[in-house]
This record gives structure tokens, sequence and C-alpha cells, in this order.
């Protein structure tokens, strides 16, 4: 569904990711684990076309990302780690600003089906998104990110700053998605050890290069591994 | 299930209403020279309607998050190339209009491309330094048969038509104007200016092509304010670079939107008030205090009510109007 080859990214004269190569397969959760400034965030944002790569390609769907606009309308959205909602919107309106691209009756149904994998947005639905919880707000941001009728949704740290408790709630919706709606998952987490309970695979990104990649479940139960790159 | 809260459509509504309201004011005044042919009431009215578009065009800029001085210098090009189609190329006047709507839209979208995405206090800056650039450009025009002095214009319209015709222009202008913002304002293009405004990267990461947008939205105001640079400088009939590059016609749509209410569909309109105040009051009873009586406007609304006089008047009886 997604591959990445070889991709090379700077900011002006500092390079930032170095021949950075994975691939999602649909229907997968696929974690991107490393500490800070390891380049996940800008792995993510090149992968969506919000910064181009100095050389490498992206590949979505069997088509090059030419830019975000078109990757977006292809079905692959964003959810960054500071959310971006719009304060001033209500809770409807930023979800509405998540479908632009949709006709009216395609809102209707999106905004009916978020309405039910998020029953606490459709509670608060009139209210100003700057008044939500911050696990609310997060909900709000991962629901905005499945109104274009997405298929791979990439998420740039979606626990920051949540309560246990409410991670947990999140993963499990995360995972319902990916179950139920079928929603193909790249995630992006300093959460280590949820990222690794629930992705199938993972890859380690270490000062911008991928250094481990394999299942989930085996980078988990290896000691040597999980105390060299996953500090667990 | 998300549906719509019927109390909240009520509410909203209020602030529909006003708009409606506000826009079929405007478009009742195309009966006014059926009730009245006074030329000085017309000529006022012209002036009114002419300022609501530019108002109005300035409030949508700004509304996408663009603080832009430049609507002196698209009014500027209409003036110029109306002298320029008609006097030095000998043609009808519309062909001025054409020209230099078509000049506006070029000239915005390359200062669009190339501005725009400096962005805050970069653009209007820009802006500022391209209109005293307009208006030097415009004392050196002799190469194109240009005078540096004031160009006369002849008028659109025969003497004894005059005033109802340069008003009926301004209506036509205004009231096309008024109806194409009315409905971005109330349909879901302004979640996409408004997004664009509150959280740029936000809606980027939506799919949307702000900068394009942004553009866009710049070039086709730029359409509307050489429009009417060109049909104001017939009737003025004078064209000089005092009075075709005038940084009054970037400034007073701006004291406008901001005293009526910026954001909003109905403020600027509401805003233009201050120029009939001006024009049918102050100037008569002060002269030449025309600008410090605008100042101390602006000043009293930026202290006591920052958000203009519209949405005070809707959020104390009723709901806001829009984003």
């Amino acid at each position: 569904m997604l591959r990445v080859d070889r991709l090379n990214v700077s900011y002006g004269e500092m390079q930032v990711l170095w021949d950075v190569s994975f691939h999602v397969e649909e229907g997968e959760i696929v974690a991107i684990v490393g500490s800070n400034a390891a380049g996940k965030t800008t792995l993510l944002k090149s992968t969506i076309g919000l910064i181009k790569p100095t050389s490498g390609s992206i590949t979505f769907l069997g088509e090059k990302v030419k830019d975000t606009t078109e990757v977006v309308r292809r079905g692959m959205s964003f959810v960054p780690s500071d959310r971006m909602l719009f304060p001033d919107f209500t809770v409807k309106e930023n979800l509405v600003a998540g479908g632009l691209f949709l006709t009216k009756s395609e809102r209707e149904t999106m905004l009916e089906k978020i309405g039910r994998i998020f029953p606490v947005l459709d509670e608060r639905k009139g209210q100003l998104a700057d008044t939500l919880s911050g696990g609310e707000r997060q909900m709000l941001a991962v629901a905005r990110g499945l109104m274009p009728k997405t298929r791979l949704l990439l998420l740039d740290e979606p626990t920051v700053g949540l309560a246990p408790l409410v991670v947990y709630h999140l993963f499990e919706t995360l995972s319902d998605l990916n179950k139920e709606e079928k929603i193909t998952i790249l995630i992006v987490e300093q959460n280590v050890s949820y990222a690794l309970r629930f992705s199938s695979r993972c890859y380690v990104l270490e000062n911008g290069r991928v250094v481990l990649e394999g299942e989930s479940k085996k980078l988990l139960n290896d000691p040597l591994v999980k105390k060299a790159y996953l500090g667990l | 299930m998300i549906k719509t809260n019927l109390l909240e459509l009520i509410e909203r509504s209020k602030g529909k209403r006003v708009d409606i309201a506000f826009l079929l004011v405007i478009l009742l005044f195309g009966i006014t020279p059926a009730v009245t042919d006074a030329p000085h009431i017309l000529h006022v009215l012209t002036v009114f309607l002419f300022f609501v578009a530019m108002s109005l065009t300035w409030n949508i800029i700004m509304h996408s998050g663009l603080l832009s001085f430049g609507h002196a210098i698209f009014f500027g090009i209409g003036a110029y190339s109306s002298v320029f189609m008609v006097n030095t190329m000998g043609l009808h006047p519309v062909y001025g209009m054409l020209a230099g709507c078509a000049l506006s839209f070029l000239l915005a979208l390359i200062v669009g491309f190339t501005s725009i995405r400096l962005g805050g206090i970069y653009f209007a800056i820009f802006t500022v330094v391209l209109f005293f650039l307009m208006r030097s450009m415009s004392k050196h025009l002799d190469f194109i048969d240009i005078p540096p002095w004031e160009n006369v214009l002849p008028s659109l319209f025969s003497p004894e038509f005059e005033s109802s015709g340069y008003f009926l222009a301004a209506w036509v202008i205004c009231a096309i104007t008024s109806i194409i913002l009315f409905s971005i304002y109330h349909r879901k293009t302004i979640y996409t200016i408004t997004a664009i405004r509150e959280g740029e990267l936000g809606i980027r990461t939506l799919g949307v092509a702000t900068l394009r947008m942004k553009v866009m939205i710049f070039g086709l105001t730029a359409v509307c304010v050489s429009l009417i640079g060109s049909v104001y400088s017939h009737s003025n009939i004078f064209v000089s670079p005092d009075t075709g590059f005038n940084m009054w016609n970037s400034i007073k749509p701006i004291a406008y939107a901001f005293f009526g209410g910026i954001y909003t569909f109905s403020g600027p309109i509401f805003g233009c008030i201050l120029l009939l105040l001006d024009m049918l009051v102050f100037t008569p009873l002060v002269p030449a205090m025309g600008p410090l009586i605008y100042g101390v406007f602006i000043v009293l609304i930026v202290l006591f009510l920052p958000g203009g006089v519209m949405p005070a008047i809707i959020k104390r009886f009723g709901s806001k109007t829009t984003m």
C-alpha cells in the first residue's frame, strides 16, 4: 500500500533522514519508534508530502506521492502530534473541515459513522474544540483524520500528554478501526511498549536511519533489542 | 449519530438572518434612481456602494489570514488601464475595464505566489512597497502617452443619465460582489478560509492547497477592485497619481471593515456607514477633519469593541454570524 524507498530529507544544509526505506501493507498496523530527534515526524511529514525529500521515492497505492492535496484525496491522512485542531470551530465543524472534498451526502454518512465510532464526540458536537479535554481532542484529531474516507492513517505520537487510561482507550479504538473499518495505520510513537503491543511490525529509527525492523512481538521479546534500542 | 441540534440551528440562523437582511438592503438599493434623481444623493450612494464592495473584498482577504494594503494598487491599475485604452489607444471604455481586470489579476497572481508564502507582516509590507512603486511609476508613463499630470477620461454616460448611470454601475458591482461573498460566508468554503487563517498547516494536512486558495482570493478580489477603479475614474473624470494611486483606497476599506466587524459578512457593510456619516455629516460640518474623525472612531472601536460593532450586536441579541 505504501512504499518508501531510500528517502533522504534535509532542512537546508542539515540532513535529517538517510536512505530510509520501509513499507506498509494494507490492513497492517506498523509502528515507527525512536528517541527524540530521530527523524520520525520528518518521516511522516515527507510521506504525506508536507516536506519535499531531497531524494528517494514514496508511492501510495501504486502511484508516486506528488503533494499533500492529491495524496489526501487518494486516501492518506495525517494526524499531527499537536493535533492542529481549529480552536474556534466546534467539534462538528472540525470534522466537516476534515471532509472538505466529500460530497454533502458522503460527508453526512461519514459524520454518522464517526458518531458511532466516537460517541463522546457526538455528545460534544456543538462544543468548541478548545474546550475539550486532552483525550477528547486526540479523539477529535483522529476522527477528523478519518473523515476523507481514509485508507491509510498516519499518526504522529498520538499519546503525547495523555493519561495512561486515555492512552489505553485510544489504542483500543485504533485497533477497532483497523479490524472493523479496515483502516491501515502507520504510527510514530515514543510510548514503545504500547506501540509494539499494538502493531504487527515495527521500524526503529535512530539519527535518521532505520537501525532495526521486524515483527513487533519478536522485538518486544528480545531482551538485547529491548535494552539497546527500545529502552525497555 | 451526529445530528444537527435544532437549538444550534436556530441560534446560527439568527446570524444568517442578519446577513440576509444586509444583503437585501444592498439589493434594494437598486430602486434608488426610481425614488430620487438628486445628483448629490446618487453620488454619495455611488461612493458608498463602491466602498462596500471594496470593504467586503478586503475582508475576505483578511479572513484568509492576509493583511493586505493592495486595494489601492489594483484601484490604480484599473484607473490607468482606462486612461491607456481610452486616451492612448482610442478604444471603448469597456476595453479599459477589461484590461485593468486582466492586468490586476495577473499582478495579483505574481505578487501572490511570490509574497504570500512569506506570510504575516511581510506580505503587508510588500503590498505597501508595491503601492509606492506603482504610484511612482504612474508619474513616468510618457512613453505610452500618459502624462504625469491629470488625465481626462470621458464619462461613460450621457449628461442626463450620468448620476443614475454611475449609481447603477456601482450598484451592479456591489450587488454581484455581495451575492458572491454572502454565498461564500454561508457555505462550507468559509470553513476552509477560516481554517487557513486559524491553522494553515492543519488544513494543509487535510489536503487543502492553501497557497493556491489564498492567491485565488487575492486575484479575484483584485479584479473587483480594478473594475471599481476604472468605473470610478470615469465618474471622477480626472486621473492623476493622487487620485489613481491613493493609499486611502486601501485604508478606508480596512477602517470600515474593522469598525463594522472583520471576519463577518455584515460587518464591512455596516462599517461603511462611517463613510455615509463622513460625506453627509462630518465633511459638511468640519471640512478637512475627516481623517481625524476616522481615526477617533477606529481607536474607540479597537479599545472598546475590538471585534467590531456587528459581532457585538449579534452577540448581544443573537449568535455569531460566521466564524
